[in-house]
């Protein structure tokens, strides 16, 4: 299970970090990352989250 | 059976062990990876020194489990605990060990093991097993919902003095915890930008993401 868990966690950090580099983005006024948006999304649907 | 090497030097610490950081967790470990299960047999054998083995495993729907996850069960979900029981025969300190479990009130009771007599093929040389049925009785949440925070909290405790393999699926729980914190954070962040909310508000969950990423483990307010 740690394994299984581990995973799930390491998915979870790599969303954040996605999700934090594209937030910075767009609050500097940078372009957007469509790509990296819906990655986030698609995995925040997956879990139950918002989006 | 390969008992635990955790070791009670007292009926209160088995029953610590029992209510607070041993069978709780790994039941809901158990019923987390396998929702369908509702039966889990306590086989319980006699050890040299008036210690006793109690042994953790699914019930008869073990075989419609994932082969992944049936091979983990018995890799190492059989072995829960050894303890002194002091005049204690077994059966009796199955019982009372499994009356630990529970609070005096049944109005507290969130899940209750119902101790009942087991089939006779789970019995190895040694053991005298029970079935425990896991029961919803409805009044709060099975052990699988417990508070992150009490799932993390028996962990932490019990994590250092554990058998490895059952070390392994409670810092597999404290995992699970803290994805569900990196969601609840990343989820809130997404809103925000969705809802194209003020900037400072945007900014607030940013870092509030962030010190989720790099901080200790936050379980946020009780549902």
């Amino acid at each position: 299970m740690a394994t299984e868990a581990d995973e799930h966690l390491s998915e979870a950090i790599e969303m954040a970090s996605i999700l934090i580099r594209t937030t910075h983005a767009r609050l500097n006024g940078e372009r957007g990352d469509a790509k990296a948006d819906a990655r986030v999304r698609e995995w925040l649907r997956a879990y139950g989250g918002a989006a | 059976m390969i008992p635990l090497r955790a070791v009670g030097r007292s009926p209160e610490d088995l029953r610590e062990m029992l209510t607070d950081w041993w069978l709780k967790p790994l039941a809901g470990a158990l019923l987390e990876a396998a929702p369908h299960v509702r039966h889990l047999s306590l086989a319980v054998r006699v050890l040299p020194g008036d210690r006793v083995a109690l042994r953790l495993i699914p019930g008869d729907v073990i075989h419609e489990l994932d082969p992944s996850w049936a091979k983990r069960v018995e890799a190492t979900h059989q072995r829960l605990f050894c303890a002194p029981m002091d005049s204690l025969d077994a059966d009796e300190g199955a019982a009372r060990a499994f009356g630990a479990f529970v609070s005096d009130d049944p109005a507290e009771w969130t899940t209750a093991l119902r101790l009942t007599r087991a089939r006779p093929g789970w019995l190895r040389d040694g053991e005298r097993p029970f079935i425990v049925e896991v029961a919803d009785l409805g009044h709060r949440r099975r052990p699988d919902a417990e508070a992150p925070a009490e799932r993390a909290r028996a962990a932490r405790i019990a994590a250092p003095t554990l058998d490895p393999d059952v070390a392994a699926v409670l810092s597999g729980l404290e995992a699970l915890d803290r994805r569900d914190q990196l969601i609840r954070l990343c989820a809130k962040l997404y809103a925000a930008r969705e809802r194209n909310e003020p900037d400072d508000l945007v900014r607030a969950a940013l870092f509030e993401l962030e010190d989720g990423l790099n901080g200790p483990l936050d379980y946020g307010e009780e549902p």
